[in-house]
C-alpha cells in the first residue's frame, strides 16, 4: 500500500517499515533502513511517537496519549505528532512510503570500508 | 640467510603463518607479527598461510600481489593479513575502523576513516603509558564488550615520521616508505569504556566535545567493518556498547595536545 503525503492527518494510523530496525539509547531512538544502508537519529518526542506507530493506533490516538503525558492542547499535540510523522515519511521509515528514489532528508549513511579493494595502511 | 622458523600466530580467533623463499622478508614479517601469539591449546576456527618471495605475495594459495619490492612489502603483508582476519572475525565481533589503547583498565576506542591520524595518534598514546590494542581494528566481543587486542604493528606514513622521530625503526629498505613498529606493551582483552571519534585539523585548537549515546552510535555504525552485513544483528550491540561508553569528539589540532586530552579524559 502506498500512502501520499496528504495522508497524514489525525486518522492515520502508521507502522514502521519492515526494513527498518530501531535501538533505544538513552532517551533518543537509532533506526537503520536496512535497504537503504542509513542511520537516522529520531530525538526525544520523535522516539516516543515511534513507539507508538503499530498500525492500529492513529495519530489523533496517539496526540490524545501525548497530550494527557505533557499537559499541552490536542491540538498542539496533533500537530507536533503529524510534523514528526511526516519527517518519519520524507525518510522512508514508514510502511508505504518507502520508493526507489533516494530519500529526501539529509541521511547518514554507512559505508563498509572496502578491505577488499584496498589493504589498510592507516 | 637460512630459512627462518615458521612461526604459527593468533588474530582475532584465527592463526596465521608466514613463509616464503624471500628469507629476509619472511623474518622481517616475522618481528614485524611477534605481537601476536600462539596458544597451542587455542582452538582456532580458521588459518591464513601469508607466502612471500620472488614471485610476489600470496595469501591462501591465491597471488595477491604479483610483484612487491621491499619498501612496500611489510605495508602489503599487514594489509592483507588484516583483510583476511576482518573477513573471517566478522562473525564473532563487532568489528571497527578504529584505533584502540588501554588505560587504567579501560579501553579508549579511537574510530575514523583511513587518513584520519589514528595510528599517529594511538602512538602518542602508546608513548604516554598506554598499552595498545591496535592502530587499524577494534575488535569487540558483543556479550562481555571486551576489546580484543589485534596487535598488528603501528603502521606510520611519512607525514607522521618528524612527530615520532624516536620511533624510527633501524635503517632498513623495509620500512623505506611506511614504519611497521611493534608497540612497547600490548594489552589484554579490556572493556570499552571510552569511545572517541577523532578528526585531524592541522592548527586548530584541539578540543574534546562529549556527544550523545545515539551519536555514538551512527559513529560507530558509520567506521563499522560488519554493520552493513546484518544491521539487525549488531544495531543493538551497539546500542548496548554506548549506553555504557562515554563518547566525545574529538578534534586533533596536534598530537601532544590530543595526547594530554586523553589522558586527562581517562585519569
Amino acid at each position: 500500500v502506498s500512502h501520499a503525503h496528504n495522508s497524514i492527518a489525525a486518522s492515520f494510523a502508521p507502522r514502521p517499515h519492515r526494513d527498518v530496525v530501531a535501538a533505544e539509547v538513552d532517551d533518543e531512538v537509532v533506526l537503520y533502513d536496512t535497504v537503504a544502508a542509513a542511520i537516522h537519529i529520531l530525538n526525544s518526542s520523535a522516539s516516543a511517537v515511534w513507539f507508538m506507530l503499530d498500525g492500529t493506533a492513529t495519530l489523533g490516538d496517539i496526540a490524545t496519549d501525548v497530550a494527557d503525558v505533557c499537559g499541552i492542547p490536542y491540538d498542539a499535540a496533533l500537530s507536533d505528532v503529524i510534523g514528526a510523522v511526516r519527517s518519519m515519511a520524507d525518510q522512508q521509515l514508514l510502511d508505504g512510503f518507502k520508493t526507489a528514489s533516494e530519500p529526501t532528508r539529509a541521511r547518514d549513511d554507512v559505508t563498509t570500508p572496502r578491505y577488499s579493494e584496498v589493504p589498510p595502511n592507516n | 640467510m637460512s630459512a627462518p622458523t615458521v612461526r604459527r600466530r593468533r588474530a582475532l580467533g584465527c592463526t596465521f603463518t608466514v613463509t616464503g623463499d624471500d628469507h629476509v622478508a619472511v623474518e622481517r614479517a616475522n618481528e614485524i607479527f611477534s605481537a601476536f601469539r600462539f596458544d597451542p591449546d587455542d582452538n582456532s576456527r580458521c588459518h591464513h598461510h601469508i607466502v612471500v618471495g620472488s614471485s610476489g605475495v600470496h595469501r591462501d594459495h591465491v597471488t595477491v600481489d604479483a610483484a612487491v619490492r621491499p619498501p612496500v612489502l611489510l605495508t602489503q603483508v599487514v594489509g592483507h593479513l588484516t583483510q583476511a582476519v576482518v573477513a573471517d572475525a566478522g562473525n564473532r565481533y563487532a568489528l571497527f575502523h578504529a584505533a584502540a589503547a588501554e588505560r587504567s583498565g579501560g579501553a579508549l576506542v579511537l574510530p575514523a576513516p583511513s587518513e584520519s591520524g589514528k595510528t599517529t595518534l594511538v602512538a602518542g598514546l602508546v608513548d604516554a603509558g598506554f598499552a595498545y590494542l591496535s592502530d587499524e581494528v577494534a575488535a569487540i566481543e558483543p556479550r562481555s564488550r571486551l576489546v580484543m587486542p589485534y596487535p598488528k604493528p603501528l603502521s606510520i606514513d611519512p607525514g607522521s615520521w618528524n612527530v615520532l622521530a624516536h620511533m624510527a625503526p633501524d635503517d632498513d629498505e623495509y620500512h623505506a616508505t611506511q614504519w611497521q613498529v611493534l608497540p612497547p606493551r600490548i594489552a589484554p582483552p579490556s572493556p570499552v569504556r571510552w569511545i572517541v571519534f577523532p578528526t585531524y585539523a592541522e592548527g586548530e585548537p584541539t578540543e574534546l566535545v562529549p556527544i550523545r549515546a545515539s551519536e555514538v552510535v551512527a559513529g560507530l555504525a558509520r567506521n563499522s567493518f560488519n554493520f552493513t552485513r546484518n544491521g539487525s544483528r549488531w544495531l543493538p550491540v551497539l546500542a548496548g556498547i554506548a549506553k555504557r561508553c562515554a563518547g566525545y569528539r574529538l578534534r586533533v589540532g596536534d598530537l601532544n595536545s590530543a595526547v594530554d586530552a586523553l589522558v586527562d579524559l581517562t585519569s
